[in-house]
């Protein structure tokens, strides 16, 4: 998460700058469709964050909800393509959604990767072929994933002190919301004027 | 859900001239979009 944290803050700074020097006001997109987040992300805060649910799931019913709860951003997408970043988040979006669904429903990392990651973790807390914590990642050995360099094999170097593991699906969807917020300090009347 | 988004963006449209009310809802949005769409972290809940 630190990855995309780190996007909307760069993002916000560089287009605030760009706003200011432009002289142009900084103004978000009036973008199509919101409910459709909603509709991705209620299900995911329940399963993944809310305990008394989270807690009684099954990892199953987690996959399946997971994968369902992805469809609504593909249309949320394509309402809104006429943004430019849109296609980047989109392509983000869509790679994070392929290594899922062929790796039975969670995002893969690799047991090399927790390790290092999860060094003083109590014995027990992960297993190779369980799911990682209350997360979305299944721990998997790099030889059993499917489409391996999209899952979370990435993480940042050791002297950042921050544990973090993510795709290159992530790396995408970083990009294209820096990319966005830094759009929203430009001059583009043309997208604006349409929203009229 | 549909109504509650569409008379939420009713809102901000009508606020938005006098008011950084759009650009907080656009930025709320996008912040719920990209938490969604994004794989988390690989901590799995440790801290």
């Amino acid at each position: 998460m630190l990855l995309l944290l780190a996007a909307v803050v760069v993002g916000l700074a560089a287009g605030f700058i760009r706003a200011r020097f432009g002289k142009h006001p900084y103004q978000g997109f009036q973008l199509k469709k919101i409910w459709l987040i909603f509709l991705a992300f209620v299900p995911q805060f329940l399963i993944f964050n809310f305990l008394p649910v989270s807690s009684h799931i099954t990892r199953e019913l987690v996959s399946l909800i997971l994968v369902l709860s992805q469809l609504p951003l593909f249309f949320f997408v394509w309402f809104n393509r006429r943004i430019p970043a849109f296609w980047l988040l989109g392509l983000g979006l869509a790679l994070n959604f392929v290594v899922i669904v062929l790796n039975g429903g969670l995002m893969p990392i690799s047991p090399e990767l927790v390790s290092r990651l999860l060094s003083d973790a109590p014995p027990g807390f992960w297993q190779v072929g369980e799911r990682l914590g209350s997360g979305k990642d299944v721990v998997l050995e790099i030889g059993r994933t499917n489409l391996y360099f999209l899952s979370d094999r990435f993480s940042l170097p050791d002297w950042m002190h921050y544990r973090v593991a993510f795709s290159l699906g992530d790396v995408l969807i970083a990009t294209g919301t820096l990319w966005l917020l830094w759009s929203l300090g430009s001059h583009s009347k043309n997208i604006r004027q349409e929203e009229q | 859900m549909k109504k509650i988004t569409r008379d939420l963006n009713l809102f901000v449209l009508r606020n938005a001239k006098n008011s950084n009310i759009r650009l907080v809802f656009f930025l709320v949005s996008l912040g719920l979009f990209i938490i969604s769409a994004g794989a988390p972290d690989a901590t799995g809940g440790l801290k």
